[in-house]
């Protein structure tokens, strides 16, 4: 009789097609997986300023006399934690809700508690077709330097009327 | 009577699991080059995802009038464009600001906010759109930031 088990006619050669397509599908799905969440996963964030950044506008004078187109003379202050490289100023001629006409993009550097005043003559422009003499509003937004320019949230604004 | 176990042919171990890793690292690839076809193009700015471009955009906009808007950047992205939707009743239809606005700058510029029968939006949302690169191509293209959109 037959024996009905003869271990020389095994066929293994399925399990080993198997096993390769296994680890064939693993190794391939993981390598897809790590590079898609490489992507994803990013230790660095964009850049922010920190919190605590604060300037103020303190006191301004904005006049527009005779002849002469006027001036804006604003003095800010920090009021915050931080080192302050500079500011953005901005102005409008409505009463609005920010300024839109930027009369100085670079400011200067304001230590905590430290206070800076600077003169903006009115005929400049400052490359504007609007008449600028007129501001109904001044915004000031903080800026820091590290290796780029990062705009702080932090911005303080005036209404202010021109005299 | 011959038995057959011992007079079997066969390859070597040594050659068998040569073979086997040869294979399992061709099929690897195949099945990879395979699926990469269904994963959707990424578009990155920075070097990251546009998403998380987006998540740092700040924009302020005021509505002056009927067809003017001033747009104020005043975060740390460039805005390459704005799409405006304007939603009246169940009707909703976009248009396209197409003036970019730098970090730190500003911008104010007509706009039509009627809908195409002249009538006026009950909700008018305007998104930005960023531009970033297209992942693995030397290819640019925009990508509006659906998260971040301000009602005026």
């Amino acid at each position: 009789m037959r024996s009905l088990f003869r271990p020389g006619d095994k066929k293994a050669l399925s399990n080993v097609i198997g096993y390769v397509l296994l680890i064939a599908i693993t190794v391939s799905l993981s390598v897809m997986v790590y590079g898609w969440l490489r992507f994803y996963v990013s230790a660095e964030s964009v850049d922010e300023c920190p919190s605590g950044v604060n300037i103020i506008i303190k006191d301004y004078i904005c006049e527009r006399t005779g002849s002469s187109p006027g001036y804006l003379n604003i003095t800010l202050k920090n009021k915050g934690l931080f080192n302050v490289d500079g500011y953005t100023l901005r102005v409008h001629i409505r009463d609005a809700e920010f300024g839109i006409y930027v009369f100085d993009e670079r400011g200067s550097l304001i230590a905590p508690g430290g206070e800076v005043n600077e003169r903006y003559d009115f005929n400049d422009n400052y490359g504007f077709s609007q008449d600028l003499t007129d501001l109904k509003l001044v915004e000031v937004q903080p800026f820091m330097m590290d290796g780029g320019k990062i705009s702080c949230r932090s911005r303080s604004l005036e209404k202010i009327s021109c005299e | 009577m011959k038995k057959g176990g011992f007079n079997r042919r066969g390859l070597s171990p040594v050659i068998a699991s040569v073979l086997m890793i040869l294979l399992v690292l061709v099929l690897a690839g195949i099945i990879f080059f395979w699926a990469r076809g269904f994963i959707g193009e990424q578009i990155e700015k920075f070097g990251k995802p546009v998403e998380q471009a987006c998540s740092s955009i700040s924009f302020k906009v005021e509505r002056v009038g009927d067809d003017k808007l001033e747009i104020l950047n005043d975060g740390n992205v460039d805005i390459f464009s704005f799409n405006i939707k304007m939603i009246k009743g169940g009707d909703s239809e976009t248009s396209r600001f197409a003036f970019p606005v730098e970090a730190g700058k500003a911008v104010e510029n007509s706009v039509t906010l009627t809908m195409e029968d002249d009538s006026y939006p009950d909700e008018v949302i305007i998104y930005p759109a960023l531009v970033g690169n297209v992942r693995g191509k030397s290819l640019n293209k925009p990508f509006t930031c659906l998260d971040e959109g301000v009602m005026i």
